[in-house]
């Protein structure tokens, strides 16, 4: 009854005409950053943050989630228009995407993109919303030590699974801890590795680090990508609408795929590629006809946009309850959160329902605008892709600028926005995830406060991490993860093309 | 080749780290592990990954075989790169001095006069409009003021 009354607190919340319209801006953001290829989630809500800083919190996260799920919906018409994935988790739409466009089904291919994407996000969250709960009151019962675990599990998550490589995304997360430590130590007061860099005191901002890395990373990379020339989309043919056979066979395959998307999505690690990966081949192996699959099949479209949505649903699961994100963007929305000094996790549910219901609920407000804006609006949109790349570079690394420089007000963070941007830079090169970096960075400081407040409730004695049921599980679940790539390295054999394309996130 | 190179630059950074850990003074008050216990564990992480990394490239030799058709190998700009790092530097370094309008229009006159050359008008278009909007828009909207250096407003 109780959470039934918070429930419908947060619709109240959500439906405040000034909610309504940072759901409205975070849907259309969302879109845009999700259609551009070369900036993805991650580096659009960091890029806006700053701008928010004025802003009540419940509505800067209500602006900011917008943004995760509106680019899930934008990413899809770079991939079946340009072949090229707005997002990495859009890249099992080319697959089917594209030759649906070239055989001149373009139109259907985002009509049926845009309702898979509806019916799986609004499917994910009802059940984010049934499950909010009982994983909070769950979580309730951890400890510092349990904690502890469970950061260590979805750090080994996000790191054995993002990128090729897991002993790069292990030192892509040392990284982040190294990074995470400097500054004053919160519990004796000693300052540490502050370089003698009194603005380092207060540690390395989250900020520039997110912004250096996703957005400036990225833009330096597309400098290089320049010189390789552009590609030119293809005109959408014929009406945006898709034929009544093409709709009976898409049901299934947004059912499923919205399903899988979601449980894929609530485990650390996992994220959007690996569901549109999963969904994808479910459905290679349920179809009567596996080998036209890749020349442009509807199907093919329809799970993996169902999955990447129902994944962005369950990946707020952890984060939301648990205050452990598992991903690169679920993350840096943990830093959002943590800037407007808000903790998520169980006690959330119950010092402040109106947030995260309003949160929650604003979900249901930004799916319906984001379809009513794709359906009719996406030829529109999609006219962004002809934007000349040089144009962009100058405009986002100008972005970046004002955006760091507004909030660190020194030019230090702006040489510090350099070096992380030469930082993304050769990470990109050297195939060096950043998701487990950033994801490092934001708990880092949890992390070692609750391992150092599990040493002192045990006298010292780290046989407290393996001391209860549910630590010895999430140990067993670390052991799972570092295994999985092993899985995963399989899973992306699977159907030929795919490996190349499911790069890092 | 670069992996051998990567990890050992984890390496010498990892035991970097655990030396400037060691030289931390300790205070033994508050709780019984101090400052010190956490970065050790995360230097020696940063050691075991470097290896870990070795081992991998080891493993993997004969493995990779199969030459990627579809990705040919991509030619590398690292010049235009370090340019455009240093453009940037360049646009910080004025930033107070000439103050935030015209660092940025030289900013991005720069860099959409090499990057999309020949359209002149498009290019003064977002010269001139984006850090007029960007400056209004912070100091109108947002209440935050970029600094202003020469000019009078």
């Amino acid at each position: 009854m109780e959470t039934l009354n918070a429930i419908l607190g947060g619709f109240a919340v959500a439906a405040q005409p000034m909610n309504l319209f940072f759901v409205f801006l975070g849907a259309v953001m969302g879109t845009v950053i999700g259609m551009l290829p070369g900036i993805g989630p991650a580096a659009g809500i960091a890029l806006l943050l700053p701008v928010t800083f004025g802003m009540q919190p419940v509505s800067a996260l209500i602006m900011l989630a917008g943004i995760y799920y509106g680019a899930m919906y934008g990413n899809t018409a770079s991939a079946i228009l340009i072949n090229t994935p707005g997002t990495a988790s859009a890249a099992m739409t080319t697959l089917d995407g594209y030759p649906m466009a070239k055989n001149g089904r373009g139109g259907a291919a985002l009509a049926i993109a845009a309702i898979a994407s509806f019916i799986a996000g609004t499917i994910g969250i009802v059940i984010l919303s049934l499950l909010a709960v009982p994983f909070a009151t769950f979580a309730l019962r951890f400890g510092p030590a349990e904690y502890f675990m469970l950061m260590v599990f979805s750090l080994t998550a996000v790191s054995a699974l993002t990128g090729k490589s897991p002993a790069k995304g292990a030192m892509s997360a040392v990284f982040g801890l190294m990074i995470a430590t400097i500054g004053i130590d919160l519990q004796s007061g000693q300052a540490r590795f502050t370089m003698g860099v009194p603005e380092f005191l207060d540690g390395v901002g989250l900020l520039v680090v997110i912004v250096g890395l996703f957005a400036v990373g990225e833009c330096l990379r597309n400098v290089e990508k320049w010189f390789e020339g552009t590609l030119t989309p293809i005109p959408i043919k014929g009406k945006l609408w898709f034929t009544k056979e093409e709709w009976s066979r898409s049901v299934g395959p947004i059912t499923r795929g919205g399903l899988i998307g979601f449980a894929v999505g609530v485990l650390p690690g996992a994220g959007g590629t690996i569901a549109t990966i999963l969904a994808y081949s479910t459905e290679l192996k349920l179809s009567k006809y596996p080998e036209k699959f890749g020349t442009g099949m509807v199907e093919g479209v329809a799970a993996p946009e169902a999955a990447n949505n129902g994944s962005t649903c369950g990946a707020f699961v952890p984060l939301l309850t648990l205050g452990v994100p598992g991903s690169g963007v679920t993350a840096v929305l943990l830093g959002a959160f943590i800037m407007y000094g808000i903790q998520p996790g169980p006690m959330l549910f119950q010092n402040n329902p109106n947030l995260v219901w309003g949160l929650i609920n604003s979900m249901y407000i930004g799916n319906v605008m984001l379809l009513v804006l794709n359906l009719p609006m996406i030829p529109l949109f999609a006219k962004m892709l002809y934007a000349p790349p040089g144009v962009l570079l100058a405009i986002i690394l100008g972005i970046a600028s004002v955006g760091i420089y507004s909030v660190g007000g020194s030019t230090i963070s702006l040489y510090a926005l350099i070096f992380f941007g030469a930082v993304g830079y050769l990470f990109r090169r050297l195939e060096i995830p950043a998701p487990p970096l950033i994801l490092a960075l934001v708990l880092g400081g949890i992390m070692e406060q609750s391992f150092r407040q599990a040493m002192t409730i045990s006298g010292a004695n780290p046989k407290i991490f393996v001391g209860s049921p549910i630590c010895i599980i999430l140990l067993v679940m670390i052991v799972v993860a570092l295994l999985a790539p092993l899985v995963a390295a399989r899973l992306r054999t699977l159907p030929g093309r795919v490996a190349a394309k499911a790069g890092p996130v | 080749m670069t992996d051998r190179w990567l990890a050992g630059f984890v390496l010498a950074l990892s035991s970097i780290y655990i030396f400037a850990t060691s030289r931390l003074p300790s205070l033994d008050i508050g709780d019984p592990l101090g400052p010190k216990a956490f970065p050790f564990l995360i230097g020696g992480l940063g050691c075991i990954t470097a290896i870990w990394l070795i081992i991998e490239t080891l493993r993997k030799r004969p493995a990779v075989a199969t030459p990627d058709v579809a990705h040919p190998p991509e030619q590398h700009h690292a010049l235009a790169v370090i340019a455009v790092m240093a453009w940037m530097f360049v646009f910080y370094f004025l930033i107070e001095r000439l103050g935030f309008l015209l660092s940025c229009a030289l900013f991005l006159a720069g860099l959409t006069g090499y990057f999309n050359r020949g359209r002149w008008l498009m290019n003064a278009a977002v010269c001139l409009g984006f850090p007029l909007g960007v400056y209004f828009a912070f100091s109108e909207i947002l209440g935050i003021s970029l600094p202003r250096g020469v000019l009078p407003f």
